[in-house]
Parts: C-alpha cells; sequence; structure tokens
C-alpha cells in the first residue's frame, strides 16, 4: 500500500512538473528572442527593490541586463527569475494534496517567500560578482541553486506540517 | 528525529549536493568545464562528452532516489522497469538533442530536472520525512 502512495506521488510530481514546465517553455517561445515576461518583470522589480541598479531588456537574447553606473554586471534570464522553483513547490502541493482552503492561505506565502528569496540571492550574487569575482561561478552554479532548493524541500515538509495541522485542528 | 535516522539520511542531502556539483562535470577530461552542460552547444563540448555528462547525472539521481526507497523500507518489485523507463527516456531525449532543433531543445528543458536532477528526490525525501511513513525508517 505505502509502495503504490510512493509511486503514485512520484509519477503526479514528475507529471505536474512536466506540464507546468512545458506551459512555461511555451510562453518562452511566445516571446522568443525577446525576455519573457516574468524574466522582465523580475528584473524591474529587483531593481526598484535595489535603486543603484539599472535593467535593459537584450531584446535577442531573452534576457535583461543589469548595470551599475553605465558598468554591465550580468544578465538576468529564464533560469534566474525563481519560477523553476515555483514550479518545484507546486509541483509537490498538487501532488501532495489538500483542501482548497489549504490551497489558498499557503501557496501564496510559499511563492511570495521564494520570489524574496529569490531577488536577495540576485542581490547577493551581484554584490559576489562586484567584489569576489573569482568566486561568482562556484556560487552561481554550486552553492546557490544547493541552498535555493534546500529552502524549497523546507517548503514542501512545512506544506505537509500544515495540511496536517488544519486537519487535526478541523476534526 | 532520532540520531540513527539522522545518519540515515545524511548520505541523501550528499547526494544531493554530489549532483549539483556534477552539473559542468567533464567525464572525459574528468574536470569541471567552463562549458555549461545544460543545454547540447556543439562549440564548446562534444555530444559525446554531453551524452555523457547527462548519464552521469541520471544515474545519480536513480541512485538517490533508489537509497531514498531504501532508507524508508519501499520496496518496489518491478523496479529494473522504472530504470529502464529512465533510460529510454534518456535515449530519446539524447537522439532529440542531437538534432538541435529549438522545438527538441525546449523539450530538454522540461525534462532535464525531472531526469537529471535531484528534484524527484528532493519532493520524494521531503515527502517521506513529512508523512508517518518515517516512523519505519
Amino acid at each position: 500500500m505505502e509502495t503504490k502512495k510512493a509511486i503514485q506521488f512520484i509519477i503526479l510530481f514528475a507529471l505536474s512538473y512536466i506540464i507546468l514546465n512545458g506551459l512555461y517553455q511555451y510562453i518562452l517561445w511566445l516571446y522568443a528572442p525577446a525576455p519573457d515576461p516574468l524574466t522582465l518583470y523580475t528584473s524591474i522589480f529587483f531593481c526598484k527593490v535595489f535603486s543603484q541598479f539599472t535593467p535593459t531588456p537584450l531584446l535577442f537574447d531573452a534576457a535583461v541586463l543589469i548595470s551599475l553606473a553605465s558598468k554591465k554586471l550580468v544578465n538576468i534570464n529564464e533560469g534566474c527569475n525563481g519560477i523553476a522553483l515555483i514550479t518545484t513547490f507546486l509541483s509537490f502541493a498538487i501532488a501532495f494534496k489538500s483542501t482548497f482552503k489549504n490551497y489558498l492561505i499557503f501557496v501564496p506565502i510559499a511563492i511570495l517567500s521564494l520570489l524574496i528569496f529569490n531577488i536577495l540571492r540576485l542581490y547577493l550574487l551581484i554584490e559576489i560578482k562586484l567584489k569576489f569575482n573569482t568566486y561568482f561561478d562556484i556560487f552561481h552554479t554550486y552553492l546557490f541553486p544547493a541552498i535555493i532548493y534546500f529552502f524549497t524541500f523546507l517548503l514542501m515538509v512545512i506544506w505537509v506540517k500544515f495540511i496536517k495541522r488544519n486537519a487535526i485542528n478541523e476534526v | 528525529m532520532k540520531f540513527n535516522f539522522l545518519l540515515k539520511i545524511a548520505p541523501i542531502f550528499l547526494l544531493f549536493l554530489f549532483d549539483f556539483s556534477f552539473q559542468n562535470f567533464n567525464l572525459i577530461h574528468f574536470n569541471l568545464s567552463k562549458c555549461s552542460f545544460y543545454l547540447y552547444n556543439p562549440e564548446c563540448a562534444s555530444f559525446f562528452e554531453f551524452a555523457l555528462n547527462k548519464i552521469l547525472r541520471l544515474f545519480l539521481n536513480l541512485f538517490t532516489i533508489n537509497l531514498i526507497l531504501k532508507v524508508f523500507k519501499i520496496n518496489i518489485q518491478n523496479k529494473y522497469y522504472y530504470f529502464l523507463g529512465g533510460l529510454s527516456m534518456y535515449v530519446l531525449d539524447m537522439f532529440l538533442c542531437h538534432t538541435l532543433h529549438p522545438l527538441f531543445t525546449n523539450w530538454h528543458k522540461v525534462l532535464n530536472p525531472i531526469l537529471y536532477s535531484p528534484l524527484a528526490g528532493i519532493g520524494l525525501l521531503a515527502w517521506f520525512l513529512s508523512t508517518k511513513q518515517n516512523t519505519k525508517a
């Protein structure tokens, strides 16, 4: 019985992920070669919060250039906007079903926290690029993905605990 | 959570980190390549190098999932069919990547996180840790 549940969970999780990610790839394809709206708004929001930076959409590179006092710093593209993490969490929430009320309360909070976490990651990466450029690749490719996926993992655990607590309260 | 249990799941977290660090690993030169192996780029690496990196990550991914199932004492009888399923997806994906067609590149982007990243393992571990099944481990 538990084995069946585990397999069902993996299949539903993988299928939800493929469908959600497929939808996002479709949006990317619609806007190519310009940056997609999610990448664009993430970059604009980032530059509103950290106003010392300026965003410039790169219409043929599907990215947004972030610069500081006309010095080119980094390109923000589809992989930097946090959508992959949101998709991961949503797939988990779909595979681990709950009530509509729980989705309504927890999912927006989780998405918001992932977006904030991602904005902080972008800021730290740019600061590393400015001050410790030699370590940029290590942080960008290895450390931050591990940290941010661990954060998503914690959100998944909290989601299940949240469902359980609400179920107990309703009984 | 008991200490013994934490010891049991520690290697899974190590495997996740290991998996992340293999993203740009070139098996032929046995070093971390400056090329990104996320998509096939013939100007940066040969197709063989790209395909080897992907199969390494696929095996790592399947090994991690298998380890999670073992730690939580879940015995899947016909797991070799799942293994073969993963391998078939890999062969199809590599064949499509080799064509360099934009449509198939997008398909690779869809498939990549499930086949070659520890994502499914992360989800599965979170599920086991949160449900009552972890009491069996």
